[in-house]
């Protein structure tokens, strides 16, 4: 083996006989035998985009089923067929199988060693080495760029070459896991029929993306671990410097990609992640190698390290993440499942407290067990985790997360949370290409105004209503969301955010200032302008909510067209100082006080879900000012 | 038939005319020199001394008979060839045979044999020839034996570069008398091939100003063999092509005397005439050529040819002054070159108040062992072959230290050549009164792991002030648990050096920051010491931590330079001050300021000032006051009713609203906002020109009036917000330099 080193295995054999991790390998062992007794074969058709995986009428991920590849169950009860289902299912099949390949090795090279059990550690491998072989005899023959879009890097058993680098991670790990059970010659059919022309399809897409000068793609995080990994499994130094090294490897996309405070530059805590995964596979494939990615610190001070901490400071009071930009920010996704992976192999390499919450929380969310690859290869020992399949996560033997402030200056993020269940969010960097969203000053309150959040990519909302100002706290001129652009900092004391966007509307200076003092929010937005325009200062709520006053009915969308035309409108009320409304949310109330310069109108309207929760529709306030200026005033207080 | 190695440029008859029309000072000098052979010969039996310089006599003598047919030369030259050929061996003390003496006399004698071998009696042709044939087969041997050590895979270390350089010569001297000599000159042209492939493309040198002046003329004499013998040419090379500027920017005001990092003999025995004349041809490099008749305007190539430390030594170089010398390329005054140089490969910065003799110069290092490319190459090498090429010996444990002249006054020194390296003789930090990497011996490197080293984190110029960044945490033993070393230097102007230490550790340490002089300081405050120099006044002031402790020590530095001449030991005095927190701590800070006025007159007054966020401190002279302030972290540092900012580090006049900034995205001065960028730049203000530096495309505000802005000599468009009372404007990644025009 060359992808993990004998202390790895020798460390995960002890742990699969200790108390604490007995059930959660038996876990293991009963997928790989699920499979084994099922005696299924891979599918022999590319993959498609897994973004296509989504209900069109009800904005959720469709469930997946292996054994339906072409009847596929929206959550909402009824099935959706069709070839571009299809093929999005056989993604999920495609990573599946790799997942389990994987497991299959780990199985044997873990479960395998006792006495009495050479039969059933050899079943293991076979497991691992029968998809690998299934693979090699049709690789070449996939073509997963016929239905790709024009946008996309493709690859070769899928659309895209990301998807390509997600599948093979495992695939190789499988192999470096089995390698010893392999003659010769399986090896050699193995190097030709798979991982050659998988090295090829992966430096193409690499090349493709140092010609177009993206070298700080998240894409290439991936990238480089799949070239990394097929480099040190297989021996070949040049891929490993291609993995590593200039000009698109791992030390340059750290430089590139990651900015000084640690966030990568998309200021998507799920693109971050999901760097952070592939980045910390492959310093722990590049450490069993002798070469310490660890200690790669970058111009600027970018590490793996402050990689860690810039996301585990991206907590809400819960330990639920932001969800900021685009991103897996839908039910059951992945996210939650990557982020144990990362802070599994992470808290292992580099225990901090900050971590092990992080992970902590995920798992709570997952209700799921540590069972999954990097934590029963890596995952640090707690005395105190519940280690059953009960869906119990190791939350009580952790710290929690998400206290104090938050101020990522390059990002262009604060966080600021209060003792009480109450903290804001106001993201304010720089525009960031293609995962943005037009959010900039926006006011996102935890818990009950929480950001809108992104749905699968298949999806027309995606880009029609999530990304746009209409679905952030944030202010909005004559209904259109704000140009492409980002804010900019003009204060940050600790508890109070002092932030402009001077490119968000030509002609328009838009100021915003939230303070959180006493656990009460206070926040100001002014916004003055060349000449009339309507203003809209928009908020959205979840929870009960109580107006004090009465409400003129409304009827009819904000507009005909455009993301106006995802709000309903229920009533309005005009309002020549203040309005106070009383919010009821999870046993907490909390009370917001509106108050305006100037007279405003008040209306009041139901928007789409958050992408968490896109079937229950928000209220949405919007404080209304035709005018050449206007300064809103919010309080906002736990009660 | 005379072979005319590095003659090819011209005919014989052409050198001849050359000799008499544009090369007359290089024909006068090489004469003088082979003269000088006359009067005496090496002794009969190997001295214990190194006889490197048997070589370089001998081609004198026999490029200076090519050129007149005077049979004086000639004989001398066969004197001293029976001498050389009648050792047995080529080297006594070090590594008979296999090292620097035998690589010299293999160049040395080799190019005779070349040149004059067939004029020699026979006999003696054979002679010199069977004894090239063996010490090639040895050297050869010996470098084929020892390749995964020693100087075999050297090759960031000028062993390598020397004894395969006189292999190389004395093999394309041989080409036609020895089959194996082909077989040889391949092999060095190999080495040398992957050799100028790894060293960095900023042209640094690790090795030092002494060591660079000694070894570094050993790429330039196989390439230009190389080029004329083999058709493979290794000059289109970064590293070769920017080494002039390395070496230049280690030169201090007077361009004399050197920042003398790692192994410097002296401060001054840095300079060869010959490396400047072929850098100046092959490069076109005007300033090169200049330095050369500057320094004889001076009399510094009088001054190096008497007093050079490093053998065999200038005037011996005089055939290759005479051939590498190329009047076409016009001299150029360096005045016109940028005054701050930054050689990141090597973590070195240097900056100069000017290019005048009265400047103020301070020179920056923190970078990692055999330099960054080296060191990380040296590993992959190593783990690939399970070799050991990384020789840093002539390195010291310095990460974060530094250099700082004005005048002919050193202010603060490196100890140079030493014995033994420790970091304790450095301006740098101790921990636990330890330093830095496996310190204390003659190698401080040896079987340390790719992790280790500093790093020059981010630096800044602009008019008025340099910062640099320097994080050198790694360069501790990690049982230290050092987790942030971080310094920041600021030069202002031309009289004060502000240095920002943070320190952090997950367990107390006695942190111990040092400043290394030739003079002994006196005590003048409870946290002020004054240094009395010739020309300077130098008074440094602790600002943090408060209170401290202080200490003062006296070191004697020695070394041996050469294991050829064992019983050469040089010596001298270094003071060393020594501030401390009074208590052991995980995390401290020492902010210190180093005043420098002219002797006899005022200092300036140096007063911290209360500050959020960090460390501020305020400096006044001659009713001017400057502040300057250090951010804890990525703290927001507020001076109540002067200053407020989110950058990392800032210095401003609030007189004159001028600043300079590091990590800034928004700064207020006097209650007023003056600068907004969309993300993080360094800023200089004055009241004529700003200069911002960018990674990244940005969007800059501004307080300014104007309506006409260029930047980087282009117009630029500009809005205004009237709200906040800026005019705002885009700039490319990279550095700004902005000019306007008000209405």
């Amino acid at each position: 083996m060359r992808l993990f080193s004998a202390a790895t295995i020798k460390q995960a054999k002890k742990k699969s006989e200790s108390p604490t991790w007995a059930a959660n390998w038996q876990a293991l062992q009963h997928r790989v035998e699920a499979w084994q007794s099922q005696g299924a074969q891979v599918p022999v058709e590319a993959g498609g985009w897994i973004h296509n995986y989504v209900c069109p009428d009800h904005w959720q991920p469709l469930t997946y089923d292996g054994n339906l590849p072409d009847k596929h169950m929206c959550p909402e009860g009824h099935v959706l067929v069709g070839e571009k289902y299809d093929a999005a299912w056989r993604v999920w099949r495609h990573r599946q199988l790799a997942d389990l390949a994987r497991e299959a090795g780990m199985a044997y090279q873990v479960l395998g060693s006792e006495s009495g059990r050479e039969n059933v550690c050899a079943a293991y491998a076979e497991t691992a080495v029968s998809i690998l072989n299934q693979y090699a005899d049709f690789y070449t023959r996939l073509d997963g760029r016929a239905d790709a879009e024009s946008w996309m890097l493709t690859g070769h058993a899928f659309n895209q070459a990301l998807t390509e680098a997600l599948w093979a991670v495992p695939l190789i790990h499988a192999y470096d896991l089995v390698v010893d059970t392999l003659t010769t010659a399986q090896q050699e059919r193995l190097k030709r029929d798979l991982w050659e022309p998988l090295t090829a399809v992966i430096t193409r897409a690499q090349d493709n993306l140092i010609a177009q000068d993206k070298v700080e793609s998240n894409y290439m995080a991936w990238l480089n671990v799949t070239l990394g990994c097929l480099g040190f499994a297989l021996n070949d130094t040049a891929l490993v410097d291609r993995a590593i090294e200039a000009p698109a490897g791992f030390k340059p996309h750290l430089e590139q990609a990651i900015w000084a405070d640690g966030l990568e530059y998309e200021a998507t805590p799920y693109y971050h992640n999901f760097v952070l995964l592939a980045d910390l596979i492959l310093a722990e494939a590049a450490k069993t190698n002798g070469i310490d990615l660890y200690s790669v610190t970058d111009s600027q001070g970018q590490s793996i390290t402050s990689m860690g901490c810039a996301f585990a400071q991206l907590a809400w009071p819960d330990g639920s993440i932001v969800d900021l930009g685009d991103g897996s920010y839908w039910q059951d996704s992945i996210y939650d499942s990557e982020i144990c992976q990362a802070y599994e192999i992470l808290n292992s390499a580099a225990p901090e407290p900050l971590f092990a919450a992080a992970l902590s929380a995920a798992y709570t969310r997952r209700g799921a067990a540590r069972d999954n690859w990097a934590a029963l290869l890596y995952g640090a020992s707690v005395t105190s985790t519940p280690s059953t399949s009960s869906g119990n996560g190791p939350s009580t033997s952790f710290p929690s997360t998400g206290s104090g402030s938050t101020f990522l200056k390059e990002s262009g993020i604060a966080i600021l949370r209060s003792e009480k269940e109450l903290a804001a969010l106001v993201p304010f960097g720089p525009y960031r290409g293609s995962h943005h969203h037009f959010d900039r000053l926006s006011l996102t309150v935890w818990p009950f105004s929480k950001e809108a959040g992104c749905p699968l990519y298949g999806l027309e909302a995606r880009r029609a209503w999530y990304p746009h100002s209409y679905a952030h706290n944030t202010l909005v001129v004559d209904g259109q969301s704000h140009a492409q652009c980002g804010g900019e900092l003009l204060d940050w004391t600790g508890h109070s955010l002092y932030v402009t966007a001077p490119d968000a509307y030509p002609g328009v200076h838009f100021d915003r200032t939230t303070k959180l003092l006493n656990d009460t929010i206070w926040d100001e937005l002014a916004v003055q302008s060349n000449k009339p325009r309507t203003f809209d200062w928009v908020f959205h709520l979840d929870g009960d909510v109580t107006f004090l006053g009465e409400l003129e009915p409304l009827s009819g969308t904000l507009a005909a067209d455009g993301p106006a035309s995802f709000i309903t409108l229920q009533a309005q009320k005009q309002i020549d100082k203040t309005v106070t409304l009383d919010i009821a949310f999870n046993e907490n109330n909390y009370r917001l006080t509106l108050a305006g310069e100037r007279p405003f109108t008040l209306l009041i309207g139901k928007a789409p879900g958050t992408s968490r929760y896109p079937q229950q529709p928000r209220l949405v306030l919007i404080g209304r000012t035709i005018g050449v200026h206007q300064r809103y005033r919010t309080t906002i207080e736990q009660r | 038939m005379t072979n005319l190695l590095f003659l090819r440029a011209h005919s014989l008859e052409e050198w001849r005319e050359l000799s008499q029309t544009s090369h007359t000072e290089q024909m006068a000098r090489l004469l003088t020199q082979a003269k000088s052979y006359d009067c005496y010969l090496p002794a009969a039996e190997h001295p214990r001394d190194s006889i490197t310089y048997i070589g370089m006599a001998v081609a004198n003598m026999a490029l200076a008979y090519l050129l007149t047919e005077d049979e004086s030369y000639l004989n001398t030259m066969r004197n001293w060839i029976k001498v050389g050929i009648g050792y047995p061996s080529w080297g006594l003390a070090r590594k008979p045979d296999h090292d620097l003496d035998a690589a010299w006399l293999l160049f040395g004698l080799g190019l005779a044999y070349a040149w004059v071998g067939d004029v020699m009696p026979e006999d003696e042709r054979i002679a010199l020839r069977d004894k090239l044939i063996l010490q090639s087969i040895r050297m050869y041997d010996y470098a084929l034996a020892t390749e995964d050590r020693y100087w075999g895979s050297a090759y960031w270390q000028n062993h390598n570069w020397i004894c395969y350089g006189g292999l190389a010569v004395a093999s394309a001297a041989l080409l036609k008398e020895h089959t194996n000599a082909q077989g040889w000159l391949d092999r060095a042209v190999e080495n040398f091939k992957i050799v100028l492939s790894v060293f960095p493309e900023d042209g640094s040198d690790y090795e030092g100003v002494v060591y660079w002046r000694y070894g570094f003329p050993w790429l330039l004499i196989p390439a230009h063999l190389f080029q004329e013998e083999c058709g493979v040419d290794l000059h289109d090379s970064d590293f070769l092509r920017r080494s002039f500027h390395h070496r230049l920017h280690l030169g201090g005001p007077n361009l004399v005397d050197t920042a003398n990092f790692g192994d410097c003999h002296d401060r001054r025995s840095a300079h060869s005439r010959m490396i400047l004349y072929r850098l100046a041809s092959l490069y076109n490099i005007g300033e090169a050529q200049w330095l050369a008749n500057h320094f004889e305007e001076i009399g510094e190539w009088e001054r190096e040819g008497k007093e050079g430390m490093v053998k065999p030594g200038l005037l011996p170089e005089a055939w290759l002054d005479f051939v590498w010398f190329d009047p076409s390329v016009a001299p150029k005054p360096v005045e016109a070159l940028a005054k701050t140089a930054v050689f990141p490969d090597m973590g070195l910065l240097t900056t100069r108040s000017s290019w005048q003799d009265d400047a103020t110069y301070l020179a920056f290092k923190c970078g990692t062992p055999n330099g960054a490319r080296g060191w990380q190459l040296g590993h992959a090498i190593d783990r690939k072959n399970n070799w050991d090429t990384i020789k840093a010996s002539h390195e010291h444990p310095d990460e974060n230290s530094f250099i700082l002249m004005r005048g002919a006054d050193y202010l603060s020194v490196d100890p140079g050549y030493s014995k033994d390296k420790l970091t304790r003789n450095h301006s740098t930090i101790l921990v636990d009164g330890r330093g830095q990497y496996n310190e204390g011996g003659y190698n401080a490197y040896d079987g340390l792991d790719q992790a280790w080293g500093g790093r020059l984190q981010n630096w800044f110029t602009a008019p008025g002030l340099t910062y640099v960044h320097g994080e050198a945490a790694g360069a501790y033993h990690s049982d230290l648990k050092l987790s942030q070393y971080r310094r920041q230097m600021v030069l202002v102007g031309d009289d004060l050096v502000l240095i920002c230490d943070d320190l952090q550790s997950t367990t107390s340490h006695e942190y111990q920051w040092l400043l290394q002089t030739d003079t002994a300081a006196e005590q003048t405050s409870i946290n002020q010491f004054t240094y009395q120099n010739p020309g300077t006044q130098m008074v440094v002031t602790a600002v943090a931590p408060n209170p401290l402790n202080h200490d003062y020590r006296e070191i004697e530095i020695t070394a041996n330079p050469t294991s050829a001449k064992p019983e050469w030991i040089i010596r001298h005095t270094q003071h060393s001050l020594v501030l401390s927190p009074v208590d052991m701590c995980q995390q401290t800070r020492f902010l210190v300021a180093l005043d420098m006025a002219d002797a006899g007159t005022e200092p300036a007054e140096v007063i911290e000032l209360p500050c959020e966020g960090g460390t501020a401190v305020q400096i006044t002279r001659d009713g001017v006051t400057r502040i300057a302030a250090f951010a804890n972290g990525r703290s927001r540092l507020v001076i109540p009713e002067l200053l407020s900012t989110d950058a990392d580090w800032v210095v401003a006049n609030p007189a004159t609203g001028e600043f300079w900034a590091g990590g800034m995205t928004n700064l207020w001065l006097n209650g007023d906002l003056q600068a907004m960028a969309t993300t993080p730049v360094a800023i200089a203000r004055s009241t004529e020109t700003c200069v911002i530096m960018s990674c990244r495309e940005n969007w800059i505000s501004l307080k300014e009036t104007a309506v006409t802005l260029h930047c980087n000599n282009q117009p630029i468009p500009v809005r205004t917000d009237p709200i906040l009372d800026l005019i705002r404007f885009p700039i490319p990644a990279g550095e700004s330099q902005l000019t306007w025009a008000k209405d």
